[in-house]
């Protein structure tokens, strides 16, 4: 055989075969010769904005622990589930990830993570609030440990834009007729300028007093009189404009007017942390907004749609130093910092006793936005219901009051499907 | 047996050894990358892919056998039909336009004229742009106060306050528009390259018997292209079919499902719900049906033989 022959076999060989040896199962045990243990922790989107600041607890932690090694990967947020579940089916897992509340409850049903409680003492949980933790409690296990959340909505509202429709800034909507009514003058005296963007979601349902199941949960009840009337209102508002014509999309991210665009005039509530993105989007809206206490019924009740969570997998070969880590990354003290640096809340109760919750001065919007929050904190429940499919449900939901506001069917046509749908679900 | 015939028989084995000694194995030592790569990645996944869709499967726990089950959902399913007959409008709206109005462009960047090369680079350059980038800056144009109706309004259609992606009835030819703009300038090259092919001579003889602009484009570029359009036409039917990126980032298969297509659902199902039996059985239900389009728009451009 001459050289050019064995060259093209060898190509050939490692055209054939490199690729496949890449596929190939790299096992590494995660403890290091020397006793170190190795952990894989990885976190949604906060690298860019908040990177020194987790960098800073993984270099404390390390040092407080010379045995432990930590390795953070940082996730960009709309991949976060997928590349979780991939990591599952692999024998590459990480160890602490963070999750949303609401994927927990996607795969809870695969018990594929570890329960927190069985990991740690009880006792560990006991800075956490309560609701929080029950939030995250599925059939008496606790699968994971409540980091931040967004803090309850708050309402806000531009304050140039009110001006010019001849409406006073310092006397914002309270209740969603007043929404309705100002979101109505405000499109016919500025046609380019809509409401806002709200529409009836269950978090706005559950606000408003009005329930979503029956007492023993075993009936979707959100079809009855009250429930129509109320949603009835949002179609009218969103026919002349008090809610804008982009409102009806599927995601948040999508939406057509907004305060970035000076085509949105106020929301009833809005996460505190949205106005980082206007800041820096938009940074000449800021001083034009003004928040106030977010538009509820009348109990003033106002309810999160999930909070960022850490959970433990099943196939962590360190559970329990996974969990102590998580533990620590939640502690009071960490978690202060943390809402130092961005609008959010902690899921500590010592963090809320903190000066920098309970005495601050006001300096700007965010520190506006937080004095209110602090003050309807008491008020926070959680849209968490522990069905089923609970997301896939919710969507369902959502769904149908999309065809309302679009006018695809009446209010109780696009209610009763939405039951009907939930009950024969609740059923099985 | 007499001598004559042992040694006819002799030569034929030996023939025969020869034969088989002379075998050549090098180009299937060639060919071994590509079906080592190939099935590894391609037709062991689909083999895989088949037997979930018999089974019940949610990645997270080992897949369950369940008979035809997805296939019957399937046919119950309003959202797959709804997701099927987008797929079939995205098809009818987008594959004329690519298939034609690319002929044209190159029809004109065909001529020789100072500064040619430049007039198709600017109609090659949305092939290139990434799809994302395209969409997002699109979604700008449909926005209600944005260019599109702005453009309308200045021709005279004052009321024109059209909420393209956000419409039921305009956002599926809103999206065919825009992936019919990304992908012309691909088409056109291949046209391109098909109309340099054609014989200079014929052109010349259709001109001396007095044959008009029109009629040399209908008799006698068309019939020449006949090959060119068989690889168009089964290019853009497999594209159109499997519409999925402009959807997912303008609308999201929204409003209420209006422009969901079925390589969207697919997605839905699997990687959001996880459901991947049900995901598979519909993908293999994809499959089958852009093998049909594949044979009958083979058949209809008659296997790709140009007329001579």
């Amino acid at each position: 055989m001459n050289r050019k022959k064995v060259v093209g076999l060898l190509m050939i060989f490692l055209l054939s075969f490199i690729p496949l040896l890449a596929c190939a199962p790299d096992k590494e045990s995660t403890t290091e010769k020397d006793g170190t243990i190795e952990l894989e922790f990885w976190t949604i989107n906060l690298k860019k904005n908040f990177g020194d600041y987790i960098q800073g607890i993984v270099d404390e932690y390390e040092k407080e622990n010379p045995n432990v090694k930590i390795n953070w990967v940082d996730v960009p947020g709309a991949d976060v589930t997928k590349k979780f579940i991939t990591a599952l089916k692999s024998e590459e897992v990480p160890d602490v990830v963070n999750l949303a509340s609401t994927d927990i409850s996607l795969i809870r049903s695969y018990n594929v993570l570890n329960p927190i409680d069985k990991l740690v003492d009880e006792k560990e949980l006991d800075p956490y609030i309560d609701g929080l933790v029950e939030g995250l409690t599925f059939n008496e296990n606790v699968l994971g440990i409540p980091w931040y959340h967004g803090g309850p909505p708050v309402g806000m509202l531009n304050t140039e834009i009110y001006e010019k429709a001849g409406l006073d800034p310092d006397s914002p909507p309270q209740t969603w007729d007043e929404y309705m009514e100002m979101g109505k003058q405000i499109h016919e005296k500025l046609p380019d300028v809509y409401g806002g963007n709200d529409i009836p979601t269950m978090e706005v349902l559950i606000g408003q007093g009005l329930p979503i199941l029956n007492e023993d949960r075993t009936k979707a009840v959100f079809n009855s009189k009250e429930h129509v009337d109320f949603v009835e209102m949002f179609v009218k508002g969103y026919k002349n404009g008090a809610i804008a014509s982009g409102a009806v999309t599927e995601d948040d991210r999508q939406l057509q007017q907004t305060f970035e665009n000076g085509q949105q005039a106020h929301t009833g509530q809005k996460v505190a942390s949205g106005l980082v993105s206007i800041e820096k989007n938009a940074p000449s809206v800021i001083p034009k907004l003004k928040v106030f206490k977010p538009v509820t019924g009348s109990e003033g009740k106002v309810a999160l749609g999930g909070i960022q969570t850490f959970v433990v997998p099943k196939k962590s070969e360190h559970p329990e130093e996974a969990a102590k880590f998580a533990l620590y990354v939640t502690n009071a003290k960490n978690q202060l910092e943390f809402t130092k640096l961005v609008a959010i809340f902690p899921s500590t109760e010592e963090t809320l006793k903190d000066p920098f919750f309970t005495d601050f001065e006001v300096k700007n919007i965010h520190d506006e936005a937080r004095k209110i929050m602090v003050e309807i904190s008491p008020k926070l429940t959680i849209n968490t219901l522990g069905i089923e499919k609970e997301e896939e449900l919710k969507e369902v939901y959502l769904e149908q009051i999309r065809a309302a506001l679009l006018g695809e069917k009446s209010t109780q046509e696009a209610l009763d499907t939405a039951v009907e749908h939930w009950n024969e679900a609740l059923s099985k | 047996m007499n001598q004559v015939e042992t040694t006819v028989r002799h030569s034929v084995v030996t023939e025969r050894k020869k034969r088989k000694r002379k075998f050549n194995f090098v180009p299937y030592i060639f060919l071994l990358p590509a079906i080592v790569l190939l099935s590894t990645f391609e037709y062991l996944p689909t083999i895989n892919a088949f037997y979930y869709s018999f089974t019940e499967y949610h990645v997270l726990a080992p897949p369950e056998w369940i008979g035809i089950e997805n296939y019957r959902t399937m046919m119950n399913d309003d959202k797959f039909w709804k997701a099927l007959g987008n797929s079939m409008k995205y098809f009818l709206i987008t594959v004329p336009m690519i298939i034609i109005l690319p002929l044209f462009l190159a029809i004109l960047v065909n001529r020789k004229l100072k500064g040619i090369n430049f007039f198709r680079l600017i109609y090659y350059l949305p092939v290139v742009t990434a799809m994302v980038a395209v969409a997002i800056m699109w979604k700008y144009l449909y926005h209600p106060s944005g260019l599109i109706n702005a453009f309308l309004q200045g021709i005279g259609f004052e009321n024109a306050d059209i909420n393209w992606l956000l419409n039921t009835n305009a956002a599926i030819p809103a999206i065919s528009i825009l992936e019919a703009w990304k992908a012309m300038g691909f088409y056109m090259l291949i046209y391109l390259a098909g109309l340099q092919a054609v014989s200079k001579d014929l052109i010349e003889a259709a001109r001396i018997d007095g044959a008009s602009p029109i009629k040399i484009l209908w008799h006698v570029y068309l019939p020449q292209l006949r090959p060119v359009f068989a690889v168009t036409l089964v290019m853009a039917t497999l594209g159109t079919i499997q519409m999925f990126t402009s959807i997912y980032i303008m609308t999201g298969g929204g409003p209420l499902d209006s422009t969901m297509s079925l390589p969207l659902y697919i997605y839905q199902k699997a990687f959001v719900e996880l459901d991947m039996g049900y995901a598979t059985a519909m993908g293999m239900v994809l499959w089958v049906i852009l093998m049909i389009l594949t044979v009958i728009n083979y058949k209809i451009s008659r296997g790709g033989h140009s007329v001579q």
